[in-house]
Order: structure tokens, then C-alpha cells, then sequence
């Protein structure tokens, strides 16, 4: 156990010539030949290194290399044990640091709150000891010294300090941020039904998109303003429309599904490559767009890509009499589009313009909503 | 320090001993067998031990033979220890 030795096991040819050679320089112990080309031996632990370049130059296999004696012994085991004894370590150190509080976290208010708040309670912390933290005491001083807190609740979670804040919520008569009512839509108003702030229109008026309906004050018998927010149900007549223009004759362009790219690259507006495309279409479109050629590159290098569509020119020709009834559809249909969940129609028609080669069908959907919204 | 191999040289000074710095070979009760001054083993196995030594060769027959402790001129040898030849 003390001798410490290496021991080798090595393969191969006229091994005494070898061995006489390797013991020009290291000196061997306990020499087996376990078969005619296979033999085990040891050496002195400090020669492990030396002795495997001589089995090499030897021309020599090493099958395999172990170590025994005290050196060795001592060697696995500081390797072994010390990782033991560093996990141990590290679970003693866990242990130990996982008694102390290393974060305070406030939920449940802004982030300028939450770190007025945050700052607060690590001052009021008597220690980082979690045995030593008083959560209830620290509720109380917390929702003594900030108004804005309505209700606390702190409790430690793991190492961390969580306090869940609710904000005090003011009456929606008082908090608010006094905004008029203005009317969302064009329409004529048929009914109002105020129930905060002061009127600014009547029944019977007609008001445009953006006009004040209800303003956001109140004034008692004394003539006294208060402020507050605003809210009422004002219903208005409003009206959708939609119009489309047909042209008895129109030119139209259709892309043939021909294309042709033209690609440049550019280094700094400066031509580099050009692939030298012919566009061999007589009419066509041109699309063109222009990227980087390669992300992270210290040249400004862009590709600049020209599509060419090929196109062809069509005359169409179609009386409005051929396709009224699927244009008026068309047009209802766009103005349906604006409908929103609950409106009720009232009335629906069209008006139809005509002049020039060009009917124009103008639908109208009249609806009954609440126009003021809410606040 | 009472040297084995100089009382021997003491003890026949009066001829020629030169011969005595060749080799030495020790068989110890035929179980172990210490040689100093070979030149290079020729043959190792567990029956047979075979290394030169100036002059000629010799080989050490036996069973279950281990070759303990091997340098460049010295080497020891254990095991059933059954014959020794010169060559």
C-alpha cells in the first residue's frame, strides 16, 4: 500500500529487448508474462509519465495504466472526497444563507410605488434573519406610512420578502379625469338620458363626430362648479354609408404571372454587380425594394431587387344595367362592415347618381345608437 | 558493514579474482535468486529466465517465476527456483 507504484500492462513482440532497453532508464518491478505477448509490470509512481513514451518508442501497445501506494491513495481520495466534502460544503452554505432574506418584492402597485415601498421596508428590516423579521409589524408600518395602501399582506417565500400591496380605490364620483363627452358619430340625437355633468346639446340637434355632448361639471343652486366625470346615455339617429362609382368603359391591368428580377449590388450607392437582365415585356409594373446583403458585415454591401411584372391592358366594357343589383349588394355590404355588436337598424336605401359614362350608388344604413359612450 | 562479495575476494586474493567483477548470482534456498551484472534478459516467462552476462548466458529454470525487480545490470527473481545453466 505505502510502495507507490504504477502498474502497466503492455502487448506485443520481443519484450525482452524492449524491457532491457526501458531499463536503461526506469526501473521495473514484478515483471508477468501472462502470455507470450502480453505482460504486466510495475514501476515507481514517479516514472508513470517517462514510462509511457518508452513503451511508445519501444513499439509497444499500452493496454491499460493503473496506480496504487500511498501517493495515489492519497490523491483519489483528496480528489473523491474533496468533491464530497464540497458538496457538503455547499449544502452547509445553502443551509446557512437560506435562514436570510436577500430580496424584498412589492406586488400590486406601480413601479415608482413598489420601490418607495421596497426601499421603506429594507430600512424597517431589523435583520436578515428570517427568525428575526416581525412580518406583522412590518404590515403595520407599511400601511401607517403609505396612503396609498389600503390592505398589506408580507409573508417570506423562500428568500425572498413578498409584500402584496392593494391600492386604495377612490369612489368613481371623485377619481376620474374629468373629460367631456364627445359624440363618436355624425347623427341626430333622439333621446337623453344624463345622469352626471352638465348637457351641452338637445334632443333634435344634429352633431358631427368630435362635438361635446356632455360637459364634465355640475353646478348646485348656490352656483358652485364641481367637477366630476361626466356620463349619460345619449341615443342618436346616426348613418352608415357607403358609396361605389361603375364605369360603363374602363381600361384594366392584369399581370400575366411573367416576371423578370434585375438584381444590383450596391456598396454605398456605388454599382457592383449588375446581372444585366433585358426586359423584354411591352407593358409591365416594376416593383422594387432594397436590403442588406449580409447582416454583421463591416461593408455597407445591398442588394437591390427591380421585379418586372409583365401586364396586360384589357378594355372592359360593361353596362351598369348588367350589374346593378350585385353592385348595390356590394355596396351594402361594405357599409354593413361598420355595424358594431347591439346596433339597430332603422332603415336602409340606396341613392344612385349618374353622369358621364359612371354610376355612382351611394348606400345608407340609419342606425339607432348611444352615441356619448361611456366614461 | 560486512561485505559479502569482499570477504569472498579477500579470501582467494592470492589468484587472480578478476574474474569475480563478471557477475554474481545469488540463490537464496531456491525461492529467491538475485543477479547483478547481467547484460540484458533475453527470455521471460513463468517457467524459464533467461539473461546474458559477460561471456555467455545464463538461464534459470522454474515454476511460477517473477521477475521482481529488474534494472539495467540487476534483477531479482522469485518463485520455484529449479535449475540454473551457463551457457
Amino acid at each position: 500500500m505505502f510502495k507507490n507504484r504504477t502498474i502497466i500492462k503492455i502487448k506485443g513482440l520481443n519484450q525482452e529487448r524492449a524491457l532491457n532497453n526501458i531499463t536503461r532508464q526506469v526501473k521495473i518491478y514484478n515483471y508477468k508474462r501472462e502470455e507470450h505477448s502480453l505482460s504486466q509490470f510495475e514501476v515507481d509512481f514517479k516514472d508513470r509519465t517517462k514510462i509511457k513514451k518508452l513503451i511508445t518508442e519501444q513499439g509497444l501497445e499500452l493496454l491499460s495504466i493503473t496506480h496504487k501506494g500511498l501517493i495515489y491513495y492519497l490523491k483519489n481520495i483528496f480528489l473523491r472526497y474533496g468533491i464530497v466534502a464540497g458538496i457538503i460544503l455547499t449544502l452547509a452554505f445553502y443551509i446557512l444563507q437560506y435562514n436570510f432574506v436577500y430580496k424584498v418584492e412589492v406586488w400590486g402597485v406601480s413601479k415608482e410605488e413598489s420601490q418607495e415601498v421596497k426601499i421603506f421596508v429594507e430600512d424597517n428590516m431589523t435583520s436578515n434573519m428570517k427568525s428575526r423579521i416581525s412580518t406583522n409589524d412590518l404590515e403595520i408600518l407599511v400601511r401607517s406610512n403609505f396612503d396609498f395602501v389600503s390592505s398589506v399582506s408580507i409573508a417570506i417565500v423562500g428568500q425572498s420578502l413578498i409584500v402584496n400591496l392593494n391600492q386604495s380605490v377612490l369612489p368613481e364620483e371623485i377619481e376620474g379625469n374629468y373629460q367631456p363627452i364627445v359624440s363618436k358619430y355624425d347623427g341626430l340625437i333622439t333621446k337623453i338620458n344624463l345622469i352626471q355633468g352638465t348637457l351641452n346639446v338637445n334632443e333634435g340637434d344634429i352633431v358631427q363626430k368630435g362635438d361635446i355632448l356632455v360637459l364634465p361639471y355640475t353646478t348646485d343652486s348656490d352656483g358652485t362648479v364641481y367637477e366630476v366625470n361626466p356620463k349619460a346615455e345619449i341615443i342618436a339617429d346616426v348613418w352608415l354609408s357607403t358609396s361605389i362609382t361603375h364605369y360603363d368603359y374602363r381600361v384594366e391591368k392584369i399581370r400575366t404571372g411573367k416576371s423578370t428580377t434585375k438584381v444590383e449590388v450596391l456598396l454605398n450607392n456605388l454599382l457592383i454587380y449588375d446581372n444585366n437582365v433585358d426586359i423584354a415585356y411591352k407593358n409591365y409594373e416594376i416593383e422594387c425594394y432594397t436590403e442588406e446583403l449580409t447582416k454583421n458585415l463591416i461593408l455597407p454591401f445591398k442588394i437591390k431587387k427591380t421585379i418586372f411584372y409583365e401586364i396586360e391592358i384589357i378594355e372592359i366594357a360593361q353596362p351598369f344595367e348588367d350589374v346593378k343589383d350585385a353592385i348595390i349588394e356590394e355596396a351594402r355590404q361594405k357599409t354593413l362592415i361598420f355595424l358594431e355588436e347591439n346596433d339597430i337598424i332603422l332603415n336602409e336605401g340606396y341613392t344612385l347618381d349618374e353622369g358621364g359614362g359612371c354610376h355612382i350608388i351611394n348606400y345608407t344604413i340609419t342606425l339607432s345608437k348611444n352615441i356619448g359612450g361611456e366614461h | 558493514m560486512f561485505n559479502f562479495f569482499d570477504e569472498l575476494k579477500n579470501k582467494i586474493s592470492k589468484v587472480d579474482n578478476n574474474f569475480l567483477n563478471d557477475y554474481n548470482l545469488i540463490n537464496i534456498s531456491g525461492k529467491l535468486l538475485y543477479v547483478e551484472g547481467h547484460l540484458g534478459v533475453t527470455i521471460i516467462s513463468n517457467e524459464m529466465l533467461a539473461f546474458k552476462v559477460k561471456k555467455g548466458r545464463i538461464v534459470v529454470e522454474g515454476e511460477e517465476l517473477v521477475l521482481s525487480e529488474l534494472t539495467e545490470n540487476t534483477l531479482l527473481l522469485q518463485g520455484k527456483i529449479m535449475k540454473m545453466e551457463i551457457f
